[in-house]
């Protein structure tokens, strides 16, 4: 019987929220993530020797947040957020943010594009630790400077999903992302009284 | 079935630190070429090692070049099959010993495992070590790395050690190095034509011979520790690249990846002798203890070089010998997988094709 890789070597990921307020955390969601096709496709040239010659280039070194998520989207075909922050000021609410923000490209559904522009956030590698032998944990902070009092065609928006990305399988010039593991997650509305700790953590087997 | 071992280089590629690429003395730990599938290895149920070409009659002896059956590059066997009979099936063995021979599958595969069988040692290791023998006390000094139990199918053959040992055991009273242990070890023959397969009946009559001639070892490909390297190259044209990384269209399409693992001629006559292959594994290097080790990147490929870590990442395992072979057309099946006879594509053997769909 073939089995993909996820069922194969029973890679899980499971991501937490909580809210951080007043030296207060309060945990606010906690669930199973999907790992995405992207996180394959990554795989496949790596281990085929196809893409890029530099292992960093494999690493999930990037998140996108979005305010469309729905259950629809947490299927393994899916290559993009609904509807991702798309642009720095929402990202950065302010100068005191600590969040590095910037633009690139993304490989969606096979096809390199920056149309419209991606916004990619950095994971500090500081905050990639292993957990175990075979667990990675990236801790997600977005501080109270950050994503506040989201605004869509003046509608409130909601943060609700998430998205973690692989750095450069293909070893493309323009460098290109490729989503590697998705999440809903209920709404949050996002303001400077409060911040929020994404801990996401991926097992392989 | 991919192992956990999979898992903690898939670990160790998401943790390893980008700013070492600004490490000029460290940065080479970066290539992917480190991470990647790097060999593979045969291997077959734990009794088997005991049985088959490794167990050495006293039929044989005499018959070697040098009057015995150690160092003499001579794979004698007894078949017990009733059909094909210049064949040899590795079944019928089984089944003729089933008293001892109690367990003629391979272990059940497992994520967990670390290596492809539990034990792979000869009755002739056991002998040596129970005995405290000079020689096995030789062979332990001089050369530790080739005993280690790998649970594959090791190299002995190309054993670079060369100092001679001539023992006072009235058992095996001959002047060898231990290189010349391979045909009873068992594992892969020489490069060339210098080794001879030898078939008898359940009684000792002959019924067939020929030469056998090692493919990986006359492409340098084995190492003695039995890792077969995959040619680096994707997509490598056969037959003369060893295992080849292949890939088929459009990786998005298809996330696959292809190990395609020919056993030509010379190998899979002997490996067939020594009871066939019913796992083949696939290995990355272990980086992580190469470096422990002092072991710094790059890792060039040395069939000699026995310093390299590796990691289990994969293995399959058969009900049954792929090896299985047959006489047809009043041909030895022997001689035809030997001879790579009846093999239309260019491997001249069996070529097993592991797909690893990510």
């Amino acid at each position: 019987m073939e089995q993909k890789l996820t069922e194969n070597l029973n890679i899980k990921g499971h991501l937490t929220i909580s809210k951080f307020k007043d030296g207060q955390e309060d945990l606010i969601f906690d669930d199973n993530n999907v790992i995405v096709s992207g996180f394959s496709v990554g795989l496949s040239y790596l281990f085929s020797k196809l893409g890029s010659n530099s292992i960093i280039d494999y690493q999930l070194d990037t998140f996108q947040l979005g305010v469309s998520g729905h259950v629809g989207n947490q299927v393994s075909s899916t290559y993009q957020l609904s509807a991702p922050l798309s642009g720095i000021e929402e990202y950065n609410s302010n100068t005191d943010s600590n969040l590095y923000v910037f633009s690139s490209h993304q490989i969606k559904n096979s096809v390199i594009t920056n149309s419209p522009v991606p916004y990619f956030v950095k994971i500090p590698f500081t905050k990639v630790t292993r957990i175990d032998e075979r667990s990675v944990r990236y801790t997600i902070f977005i501080d109270e400077d950050s994503c506040n009092n989201l605004v869509r065609n003046g509608v409130d928006a909601n943060l609700n999903e998430i998205g973690l990305f692989m750095k450069n399988p293909r070893g493309d010039s323009p460098e290109a992302s490729i989503l590697a593991a998705y999440k809903y997650f209920s709404n949050i509305r996002k303001t400077d009284d409060f911040s929020l700790i994404f801990r996401w953590t991926i097992t392989f087997g | 079935m991919l192992t956990q071992g999979f898992g903690e280089i898939l670990t160790d590629i998401m943790t390893i630190n980008p700013a070492l690429s600004s490490v000029s003395s460290a940065s080479a730990i970066l290539d992917t070429s480190n991470f990647t599938f790097y060999a593979v290895s045969l291997s077959k149920d734990c009794q088997g090692f005991k049985t088959h070409a490794h167990l050495v009659s006293s039929s044989f002896i005499g018959i070697g070049f040098s009057g015995t059956i150690i160092n003499s590059g001579l794979v004698a066997t007894k078949r017990y099959n009733s059909t094909s009979p210049s064949s040899y099936h590795s079944s019928a063995t089984r089944q003729y010993f089933s008293s001892i021979y109690t367990s003629s599958l391979p272990s059940y595969p497992s994520i967990y495992d670390r290596k492809l069988e539990k034990t792979t040692k000869s009755s002739f290791q056991e002998y040596f070590e129970l005995t405290n023998s000079e020689l096995w006390l030789f062979v332990l000094q001089n050369n530790p790395a080739a005993l280690i139990d790998y649970g594959h199918y090791a190299n002995y053959v190309i054993d670079n050690y060369n100092t001679s040992f001539i023992s006072g055991d009235t058992n095996f009273g001959v002047i060898f190095n231990s290189s010349g242990l391979w045909n009873i070890f068992g594992g892969y023959p020489p490069s060339g034509n210098s080794s001879i397969y030898f078939l008898t009946d359940s009684n000792g009559t002959f019924v067939t011979s020929g030469n056998l001639s090692g493919v990986y070892n006359t492409q340098g490909v084995v190492d003695l520790n039995g890792f077969i390297r995959i040619n680096p190259f994707v997509n490598a044209l056969g037959p003369s690249a060893g295992p080849i990384l292949a890939t088929s269209g459009e990786l998005s399409a298809l996330p696959a990846v292809y190990v395609k693992v020919p056993i030509q001629m010379g190998d899979a006559a002997a490996l067939a002798l020594f009871g066939g292959v019913t796992q083949i594994g696939i290995w990355c290097l272990d980086v992580k203890e190469m470096l422990k080790s002092g072991l710094t990147p790059p890792y060039s490929w040395s069939n000699v070089n026995t310093n390299r870590k590796y990691k289990l990442v994969a293995k399959t395992t058969f009900w049954n010998d792929i090896l299985l072979n047959d006489d047809f057309n009043d041909i030895s099946g022997l001689q035809r997988l030997a001879l790579g006879i009846g093999y239309t594509h260019p491997y001249k053997g069996p070529c097993v094709i592991l797909q690893i769909k990510f």
